[in-house]
């Protein structure tokens, strides 16, 4: 393993027919929280199942803690130090939310009873689940049933977490609680979690990747993605021709990314505004 | 819960385990006796609550179960292997419905058409414990769903223990089954090894591809087979007599127990290539 990375991506490929979800992917990274946003079809779900070592690549290479998933004893190392949360988790609906995370616990090899019972109850509380973990998970909100799932794959203090949209299906409240306990695990491990929200990102995110079509588009941090558009974001009363795209915004203004004419407006960029001028070149360029 | 006997723990020895001052010997004694007592429990609280507000009872007897119920290692964690392997109520009700699917087809099928019950357990037998494997390969029967998969018990011997369970309660099933058909008590276990041979060449296979299509692609091939024997037109030159195929000829004996051997053999060799816990 080179350096602090605890990830390593050389030449990843896995392909879907005749469509590439993750195309020739070369990335490393290391201990923080790092934010993965992309259109809905880039590639960040199927990127986070091989990193979470359930599903297989079509070629390249994968190193988790120096380890290759495709080696069996490898696997189940990294596995021992992983914690998943898949987008659909599926969880079984008549257990209560504590049998489920301790179920979950048990799969994880933490079999002494007393040591699984502090650990399931701290995870529980981490989510705010406490005073719901005996309610059977049918009778949960789907934001209370998304916290179940991330408590299971926070049991065992893991140092790589993938979270494929953690935060979906959350109140303002319980987004900010998630974002407490990740940064915080974010210390002193890895946390690699897709979203489609820019403000997730800003909010707790060290790193932030762009993925479309399953090529990487950015890597760096949320102030450089907000920084790539400095410069190329104006404001005007009418829709602009020349602008790559233009919305209204709240104010009742047009606010457009690209390149501005002579004389326009140009405003402080946003991290919506790096991430929109970097998918849409992209678009405009294909 | 009633009180064990005349005796309690006195309040200096309640005082001395809240402390921690109890030796090891007598506290093990102490905290067998408070598990069974209500008034010593509710007397060890008072006590606890003077000397930690902030103590969770809860916690404490959960504590108290937890050294009591200590157990040999090896018991506990095959204990726990079991538990988890049964704690599939989707894979439970999905076997249950094989095997009892099994008996009353047959059982109806010798009620009504007595002729057709023989050729019905034939086809099925061998059938059911694949069925009942295939289903325990699944990831979607896992009460933690894709949450399991990432999981290191989840992708060793968890679907192995899981299919040994639903197979073997699907071969229960064709033994019960076989009461209804002209087989003969002392065949019966003869008729469990073709079932067995094929789960084990089923679960082999599945090291390499899905399960699902090995299963269906041999019970259409046998069901057609039996069809063919039982029903066909040249059932009479062809002339097998079905219900001592297995019995009475020894070679296909051996050759179902070389395919089983064989089998468990490959998928030990290959246990951590199910397709189903890594996709492709």
């Amino acid at each position: 393993m080179s350096g602090d990375s605890v990830i390593e991506l050389t030449s990843l490929s896995k392909r879907y027919g005749s469509t590439a979800a993750v195309d020739e992917l070369d990335w490393s990274g290391g201990r923080g929280v790092i934010g993965l946003l992309g259109p809905n079809g880039a590639g960040k779900s199927t990127l986070l199942r091989m990193l979470a070592t359930v599903l297989s690549q079509d070629s390249g290479t994968i190193r988790v803690f120096g380890l290759d998933p495709a080696v069996a004893a490898e696997r189940l190392a990294i596995r021992r130090r992983l914690g998943y949360l898949p987008q659909e988790a599926g969880l079984y609906r008549n257990f209560s939310a504590y049998d489920l995370v301790d179920y979950v616990a048990v799969l994880k090899e933490i079999t002494d009873r007393t040591t699984r019972r502090d650990e399931v109850r701290r995870v529980l509380a981490d989510v705010g689940l406490t005073d719901e973990m005996h309610r059977r998970i049918r009778t949960l909100s789907g934001g209370m049933q998304r916290r179940v799932a991330l408590a299971a794959a926070l049991l065992g203090h893991p140092d790589l977490l993938v979270l494929d949209e953690p935060a979906a299906g959350l109140d303002p409240d319980q987004r900010l609680r998630m974002r407490t306990v990740l940064s915080d695990v974010g210390q002193r491990a890895t946390v690699l979690l897709s979203t489609h929200q820019t403000d997730e990102v800003a909010a707790f995110c060290q790193r932030v990747l762009i993925l479309d079509r399953g090529r990487l588009l950015f890597d760096g941090t949320p102030r450089e993605l907000a920084g790539r558009a400095t410069d190329r974001v104006w404001i005007s009363d009418v829709p602009e021709a020349g602008a790559l795209r233009s919305w209204v915004t709240g104010d009742g203004d047009i606010r457009n990314i690209g390149t501005p004419p002579t004389g326009a407006t140009v405003v402080e960029p946003t991290l919506d505004d790096g991430y929109l001028l970097i998918t849409t070149e992209v678009g405009v360029r294909t | 819960m009633t009180s064990v006997d005349q005796w309690h723990v006195s309040n200096h020895e309640l005082e001395r385990y809240v402390n921690h001052t109890v030796p090891t010997f007598a506290r093990a004694s102490v905290e067998a006796h408070l598990l069974e007592c209500d008034r010593c429990r509710s007397e060890l609280n008072l006590l606890r609550s003077t000397a930690a507000p902030d103590g969770d009872d809860d916690d404490v007897w959960l504590r108290i179960a937890d050294r009591i119920d200590v157990t040999g290692r090896p018991l506990r964690s095959s204990t726990t292997a079991l538990r988890v392997s049964t704690s599939s109520p989707l894979l439970l009700a999905a076997t249950l419905s094989v095997a009892v699917g099994v008996v009353i087809g047959v059982a109806i099928a010798a009620a009504v058409a007595p002729r057709a019950s023989l050729p019905l357990f034939v086809m099925l037998a061998p059938l059911a414990p694949v069925v009942g494997a295939v289903l325990a390969f699944q990831t979607g029967i896992d009460p933690a769903g894709q949450l399991a998969m990432a999981t290191p018990l989840a992708s060793g011997r968890l679907p192995y223990l899981r299919a040994l369970l639903s197979s073997g309660a699907a071969l229960v099933a064709v033994a019960v089954a076989s009461v209804f058909v002209p087989v003969g008590l002392d065949d019966v276990a003869v008729w469990l090894l073709p079932g067995l041979a094929l789960t084990a060449f089923v679960v082999a296979v599945s090291t390499w591809v899905d399960p699902r299509r090995v299963a269906l692609t041999l019970a259409c091939g046998w069901a057609l087979l039996v069809a063919m024997w039982s029903w066909g037109p040249r059932r009479r030159t062809i002339s097998l007599d079905l219900s001592n195929l297995a019995v009475e000829r020894q070679s296909v004996q051996l050759m179902l127990v070389a395919v089983t051997l064989g089998s468990a053999a490959v998928t030990f060799l290959r246990r951590h290539e199910l397709p189903g816990w890594r996709s492709r």
